[in-house]
């Protein structure tokens, strides 16, 4: 997959940038990076400390659903990353390779005995942190929307 | 994140600090475990002081609940102290403040912990 497939249309030279991609491994050393670029890209929106953490720990479980899910730690398969600027509201998307999943039979990991499994948390914090969490009908592309101060 | 694990009379004090995430995650739960494990004699009571976690994220979540599994399981128990809103709220809103609780301070928790124990050894082993 390339990033014209991904993100389109790229930006033309000259033109004002309003999506920031990036494309990474899927590997556990990588996500960090991608939660600095997100909180480094929030502050710069004029998000406050705590705005920016939430943006970040939003794409962190974003990428982790990504890379353990979606690819199956495959370090062979990307991740595409994507935040698109708009003057109201910042879109975060996160793309994997993998075979995608159904949104609605995920389960809630609050009921019953799940609540002592170790995993399974990561939407229900998105949720938490973003005004907006979907995937797209195949489930290989989450879109993370969060209001923009001011 | 930094990790400093200290014992105490009653127990172990892992303070965590930073932003708790990916192969952090993974380090923290190894991290918290083999302190379970190798508590020697007694219940293996853990607190952990987030004080200064700036995040955890569902991995680190689940870090927590291994461990408090783990001590439960070696008859001991596990909580948090210190806890900033932000991560208080991170625990209501998964529902973990059921399993895992929060304490204001470290000599509290283990405090708590130890009158649990001795009151209720039974309670130990319902997890």
């Amino acid at each position: 997959m390339r990033f014209e497939h991904f993100i389109h249309p790229l930006p033309k030279s000259g033109e004002r940038v309003q999506t920031i991609a990036a494309a990474f491994p899927s590997a556990l050393q990588y996500v960090p990076a991608v939660e600095a670029m997100a909180h480094s890209l929030a502050r710069a929106l004029s998000f406050d400390e705590q705005g920016a953490n939430e943006i970040a720990a939003a794409v962190v479980e974003g990428a982790m659903n990504a890379l353990q899910h979606g690819n199956q730690k495959d370090i062979s398969k990307n991740i595409f990353f994507a935040a698109i600027v708009e003057p109201n509201r910042l879109t975060i998307k996160i793309k994997d390779e993998g075979d995608g999943f159904d949104l609605e039979k995920v389960e809630d990991p609050r009921e019953g005995d799940r609540i002592w499994k170790d995993s399974g948390r990561g939407i229900l914090i998105m949720r938490y942190y973003m005004d907006s969490v979907s995937y797209d009908p195949s489930g290989v592309e989450l879109t993370l929307v969060k209001k923009r101060p001011g | 994140m930094k990790l400093r694990i200290r014992q105490e009379q009653n127990g172990w004090v892992a303070e965590v600090e930073g932003k708790v995430i990916a192969q952090e995650s993974v380090k923290l739960g190894r991290k918290l475990e083999e302190t379970i494990l190798n508590a020697g004699e007694g219940s293996p009571h853990i607190v952990v002081n987030v004080a200064h976690t700036a995040y955890l994220d569902s991995q680190g979540l689940g870090a927590l609940v291994r461990a408090r599994q783990s001590a439960q399981a070696r008859g001991g128990l596990m909580a948090l102290s210190e806890a900033p809103q932000h991560i208080l709220r991170l625990l209501e809103i998964t529902k973990l403040s059921q399993i895992i609780p929060a304490y204001p301070n470290d000599a509290a928790a283990l405090k708590a912990m130890r009158a649990q124990a001795d009151a209720e050894p039974s309670a130990q082993t319902n997890a």
